[in-house]
């Protein structure tokens, strides 16, 4: 019995399987070669208001007949396609090329400074976070002027722009502490709260310049979604600093009182820095303490002298006092353009949540009328191979 | 058979009439002798001696120095040997003639005489002596070819069956050790036997194994195979059910184990059942070698065992289905070597393995001289040409050369066929629905797998009746200090007569 | 032996219970949780768990009262044969509602996340062929197999678990209680219907399990349960850890955890293998349902145990499960409103009523013997 049921059921089994068969076509398969693989995009506002995307598509090299290794020189094309919607625009773009356009592996979407101001950039991200096919790490930028512009330039060191611009926001990031990688996953989440500011990594430069400059920050609030103003590349490092997303750059220390009197500066690298912030409301008025924990190494002495603990501290505090100020200033930028990107209201929502009801009416007014309370602790861990004096010193 | 028909069967008195019906049923059979002599006083007394050349080995000085055995008592020799002495001493000593055995019927004198013996007709006598001799030469034992291995006994069965119980025998030198015999086929006869450890065999399996296979008793059965096929449960499933080896060691291992073992006269190939799914990933050597090395061995049979099976169709569903799974320079590699091949992924790896599998096929039928000249033009062939011709892209032969390797990393040659076959639903499911294909056909394996039995016991023993501590023994091989302590163990010492340490 | 093709071990059916509990739930709890309820999710979770394992010990303490009969036969007991049909039948008609719940959401799965322009009908009619013939196989062979498939989605889910701790933000956690007590409870009720109250459904499957001497179904069970709700609890908190206000926004929560790792080149995007391993558990789940229709239906009107029906029960579901919601909106309503409804009040109530009955029964019968022997 059991045996004969098992070949009873195999035929079945077989039945329906072949009959299954013919039911399923092929609809979402697609051979390797009919997609179109965007390495980058950008997104502008085109003359008549509508919304321009602008896709970077590799373009395939054939194998020379004679050597099995792939030609050495890639290359890609861009093109544009106009459309009120991402998708529409994407579609668009596939009909001319006449391969459907994949964006699993898209390093970076660049998105104009005009297209920020005037628009809201949840409608572009809203196209990419719905679609199962971008990467967690894919990079956003802002960038001035044409951003269809940064695609045409030809690319440094990387194989095609869009690496190039995510390599360098991310080196400046992990190195210089001048810019930040914001995934689509913190956009998300911060568009989900009720009134947030937020910043975005900016490239000041357009594409058709002859050589690229450092990435700063440009603020944006949600819900309008829209750019505020462009962070001043001195304040950006300080403004990581006070979100605490800084993690290793370097301070100069001039010599002198005067910059320009031809004595030479020094050069501290911060390896980790970490800040708390602690709002606190005293007297129905917002105190913000901020904690700053520095640790570093010297890099390059020029007047200076560390050998002792008094001038191992004298030096941590003049590195300290320079920070204070430059943080203070930053915090002052932040109050005037009541932007609260620190976290205060965050921080404040979560422990304080019965509070919070109460203030987050007029929090931006509340924000800008703050109490700074700036803290700097520096410690130095080595002075690099060298003693702690200027390499030209000849005092013993 | 009735008393009439065994009358009728019966050796007669007359040696003639003997001698007659026997040369009409060996007609026109070459190798079969009929030596006429006599003895007596004066040589008075016939007996004629029937025997087949190519199984017995007759010297007559064996069979003289057999024949002064059987006077015995009386001691007398073959010069004043009369027929009703014989008949006499066959009556009184019959149970103790060594080392002839008493032949009553001419059905007993055929069977004789076909298995090697030198029956021994003689005259007013109604019963005739066979007397077993040496047969004739066979294979030497040789080390198996299809499983070589660096350490360990390089002893292989021969065609031979009691050559192969006498090296079984000598491992197991134990009572318990059971051998039974069937005969199977009217034309065939031939012998089967099957051995198992008693007290350690599991008496279902045991009894379920007797009740299939004793009605192959009415068949020829030619090789063990035969049987296999017989006590089968699933005839069109692609895994095997039982296991077949030529090495003596894992026979033995095999049946300490507590599986039964079937031989098969004229064939070499040792069957073991029940098999399990985990039974083919192990080798006897596995036990020879550091339990260190064997563990990793093993991880990577398990990893052999993945890739045969599943790497052309996941290379297929990656590749159609999900490009945001291949790493972005991969990816762009593979466009770029992909660029002008004229056809689809799942064709082209159709054609590849194809090609890959003729190229198998042939190297096992050629002969072994013209064998080195295949494979270099195999690799001639399929790999570079394909590629430069735009056949197949680089990627593909890659995919498919791994594939190949790692089905001949597999140390069973049936579980390795089974997974030859399994590849291509395994392809065409992944190129219908990508992934999730893949899933579905794995569910239907897993789901035939787990509801497969061999003699009764589930196919996933150890995998899916969840026994962990088995796993000791599947993915590592533990270090037999560990593993002797283990209860199968301490049954076997208890069966030994031995008390185990706590 | 395998003579014995209807009964499975205590082991294999404490796995069929954490198959059966988190099966579908693992894929797309805690979604609809978060949208109702934000940070509270986890709490109603851990409710819900509690308001489980009271219907739990009820299911236990009617297995145990009536000897390890099935649900069919001790409410021919307790309330009548007449009245057990409609009765049956509407747990019959539930149970059809969860089948063919389940293999339409594996459809929404693959069409929404991975294979866009597949119609659902081949998710619907592929699943439920598999299902189908994964039944018929009968209890030991589900049990042996599900063992080890549940075995594969755990390890899963936890490996995209421990990979996203990177992206964690505990502090994501606060505020509790943001708009009260409400969002809470409707968190709790959404729960307490899928996944946590559908242990009433599970009742079917005790009379299967054939005990060794000295094993205890309750403990096991009670066991197993907890680890199902831990293992759904802890991706709670992760997605709210991950996503904070988010999370109610993301469909597929776990899926959506996966396809934030990122920690070398190797091991990104694998959300494919992810979705894969989680949708496991939603094939187990609706073979399980399927199951319990058939036995439902074989013991309600006493029909031949020969797996014939399984076939016919399967193309209804086919053809259900392409039917039955017209939308997505349609199907969070049916699922997240309609069924956590059905399943508290009816599925809940039936068994509440059942235990009641006998334990006032017991009371009775107690009381009658203390009567004679006094």
């Amino acid at each position: 019995m059991p045996s004969h049921s098992k070949g009873k059921g195999w035929k079945t089994a077989c039945c329906l399987c072949m009959i299954s068969f013919l039911l399923s076509g092929c609809w979402d398969k697609l051979e390797i070669n009919n997609w179109a693989f965007v390495q980058a995009a950008s997104v502008d506002l085109s003359k008549d208001g509508r919304l321009r995307l602008t896709s970077q598509i590799y373009k395939p090299g054939s194998t020379e007949a004679s050597s099995m290794s792939p030609s050495t020189g890639s290359s890609f094309f861009n093109i544009s396609s106009d459309n009120d919607t991402v998708y529409g625009a994407s579609l668009m773009a596939s009909n001319e090329i006449g391969r459907k356009l994949q964006w699993s592996h898209m390093e970076t979407l660049i998105i104009s400074e005009a297209f920020a101001r005037d628009r809201n950039i949840g409608e572009v991200l809203d196209f990419f976070s719905r679609s199962n096919e971008p990467k967690s790490t894919l990079t956003i930028v802002i960038a001035k002027g044409d951003a269809s512009s940064h695609l045409n330039a030809k690319p440094l060191v990387e194989n095609n722009v869009g690496k190039q611009l995510a390599s360098s926001i991310e080196t400046a990031q992990i190195l210089t502490g001048m810019s930040i990688s914001v995934s689509l996953r913190e956009l998300s989440i911060l568009a989900k709260q009720r009134e947030v500011t937020f910043v975005l990594p900016y490239l000041p430069f357009t594409g058709a310049g002859a050589l690229p400059h450092t990435p700063t920050l440009a603020l944006f609030r949600f819900p309008e979604g829209k750019l505020i103003d462009i962070v001043p590349v001195s304040k950006t490092p300080f403004l990581l600093m006070l979100m605490n997303h800084y993690r290793n750059g370097f301070v100069n220390i001039p010599c002198g009182e005067d910059k320009n009197n031809g004595q030479g500066s020094e050069a501290f690298k911060i390896g980790s820095l970490r800040s708390t912030i602690k709002p606190r409301l005293i007297n129905d008025q917002l105190t913000v303490h901020v904690g700053v924990q520095v640790s570093g190494s010297v890099k390059e002495l020029a007047c200076t002298h560390i050998k002792t603990e008094d001038d191992v501290s004298s030096f941590t505090d003049k590195i300290a006092g320079k920070l204070e100020k430059r943080l203070a200033s930053t915090a002052a930028y932040l109050q005037e353009k009541e932007a609260d990107v620190l976290g205060a209201g965050a921080h404040l929502h979560r422990w304080h949540n019965s509070r919070w009801k109460s203030l987050q009416q007029n929090w931006g007014e509340r924000f800008k009328q703050a109490k700074f309370e700036i803290n700097v602790h520096v410690r130095l861990t080595n002075t690099g191979i060298d003693a702690g004096q200027p390499f030209s010193a000849n005092e013993p | 058979m009735t008393t009439d028909s065994r009358k009728t069967n019966a050796l007669h008195d007359d040696i003639t009439f003997n001698r007659e019906k026997l040369e009409g049923v060996f007609s026109r059979c070459g190798d079969v002798h009929f030596q006429q002599w006599n003895y007596g006083d004066g040589f008075a007394f016939q007996a004629v001696s029937v025997y087949c050349s190519s199984l017995a080995d007759y010297s007559s000085h064996l069979l003289q120095r057999a024949l002064e055995k059987i006077p015995g008592y009386e001691s007398e020799d073959w010069n004043s040997m009369t027929p009703e002495k014989l008949r006499r001493c066959l009556q009184v000593n019959n149970a103790s003639l060594q080392p002839f055995s008493l032949l009553e019927s001419f059905e007993n004198v055929y069977e004789s005489v076909m298995h090697g013996f030198i029956v021994i007709l003689f005259d007013q006598v109604n019963q005739a002596l066979g007397f077993p001799t040496e047969s004739a030469a066979r294979r030497q034992i040789t080390e198996p070819v299809n499983e070589p291995a660096v350490h360990g006994p390089r002893e292989g069965t021969t065609e031979d069956l009691s050559l192969n119980l006498t090296l079984l025998r000598s491992r197991i030198r134990n009572p318990a050790f059971k051998f039974e015999f069937l005969q199977s086929g009217a034309v065939t006869k031939s012998a089967i036997c099957f051995g198992y450890l008693d007290e350690v065999v599991n008496p279902d399996v045991l009894a379920e194994f007797r009740r299939r296979v004793e009605s192959i008793t009415d068949y020829e059965v030619l090789e063990t195979s035969y049987i296999d096929d017989w006590i089968q449960e699933s005839t069109l499933s692609p895994f095997p059910q039982v296991r077949y080896t030529e090495r003596t060691d894992t026979a033995a291992a095999a049946v300490l184990d507590g599986k039964i073992i079937v031989l098969v006269e004229n064939s070499p190939m040792i069957m073991i059942c029940p098999a399990f799914l985990v039974d083919f990933m192990g080798t006897a050597e596995d036990y020879y070698v550091r339990s260190i090395f064997s563990s990793f061995i093993r991880m990577l049979r398990l990893l052999a065992f993945i890739i045969a099976l599943t790497l052309p169709s996941l290379y297929i569903a990656l590749s159609t289905f999900h490009p945001e799974l291949i790493p972005t320079v991969l990816l762009l590699a593979i466009v770029d070597s992909r660029e002008g091949i004229p056809f689809p992924a799942f064709f082209e790896a159709l054609i590849m393995e194809a090609s890959f599998e003729l190229l198998r096929e042939a190297g096992i039928r050629l002969p072994r001289t013209v064998g080195s000249a295949v494979s270099i033009v195999g690799a001639l062939v399929i790999g570079q040409a394909a590629i430069m011709a735009k056949i197949a892209s680089p990627i593909m032969v890659i995919v498919v050369a791994l594939t190949g390797i790692a089905s001949f990393a597999i140390p069973h040659y049936d579980l390795a066929i089974s997974l030859r076959l399994l590849r291509f639903p395994y392809m065409i499911a992944a190129s219908l629905l990508g992934g999730y294909g893949l899933m579905v056909v794995f569910l239907l394996t897993l789901l035939h797998l787990t509801s497969l039995h061999s003699l009764g016991e589930p196919y996933l023993t150890s995998i899916a009746p969840f026994k962990p501590r088995d796993w000791r023994d599947l993915f590592v091989r533990v270090p037999l200090k560990v593993f002797l302590r283990s209860p199968r163990n301490r049954k076997l010492l208890r069966l030994g007569g031995r008390r185990p340490h706590p | 032996m395998s003579s014995d093709r209807s009964t499975i071990n205590l082991r294999q059916l404490a796995g069929l219970l954490c198959c059966y509990v988190i099966g579908s739930a693992i894929v797309f709890i805690p979604n609809p949780l978060t949208a109702a309820a934000g940070n509270d999710a986890w709490i109603s979770m851990t409710l819900a768990y509690g308001f489980g394992i009271i219907m739990l010990t009820c299911v236990l303490y009617l297995h145990n009262r009536h000897d390890g009969a099935s649900v069919i036969a001790y409410s021919r007991k307790l309330i009548g044969r007449t009245a057990t049909y409609p009765v049956g039948l509407l747990y019959i008609l539930m149970l059809f509602f969860a089948a063919c719940a389940v293999n339409a959401s594996i459809g929404d799965f693959f069409t929404s996340v991975m294979m866009k322009r597949t119609p659902s009908y081949i998710f619907h009619t592929i699943g439920m062929l598999l299902s189908a013939l994964t039944a018929r196989s009968g209890i030991r062979v589900m049990a042996r197999m599900f063992f080890l498939l549940l075995w594969l989605m755990l390890f899963f889910s936890l490996l995209v678990m421990i990979l996203a701790i990177p992206i964690y933000q505990p502090a994501m956690l606060l505020p509790l209680f943001e708009n009260g007590i409400k969002p809470m409870l409707h968190g709790l009720f959404i729960s307490a219907g899928f996944p946590f109250g559908e242990i009433v459904i599970f009742a079917m499957l005790l009379p299967f399990v054939r005990l060794q001497a000295g094993q205890s179904i309750s403990k096991a069970l009670y066991a197993s349960y907890s680890f199902s709700a831990l293992m759904l609890i802890v991706p709670t908190i992760c997605t709210i850890m991950a996503f904070g206000p988010a999370a109610g926004y993301f469909n597929y929560s776990l899926y959506r955890l996966s396809i934030e790792i990122h920690i070398v080149e190797l091991f990104q995007r694998m959300e494919a293998i992810i979705g894969i391993a989680l949708i496991l558990g939603s094939y187990m789940k609706a073979t399980l349902l399927l199951f319990i229709i058939y036995q439902c239906l074989i013991q309600l009107f006493n029909l031949k145990d020969d797996h014939v029906l399984m076939y016919p029960l399967s193309v209804t579901c086919i053809f259900l499960s392409a039917t039955m919601f017209q939308s997505p909106a349609d199907f969070q309503e049916q699922v997240y409103t309609i069924w956590p409804f059905t399943v508290i009040v009816v599925g809940g109530g039936l068994i509440l009523l059942f235990t009641l009955i006998t334990w006032i029964k017991h009371r009775r019968y107690l009381q009658a013997e203390r009567g004679d022997t006094s």
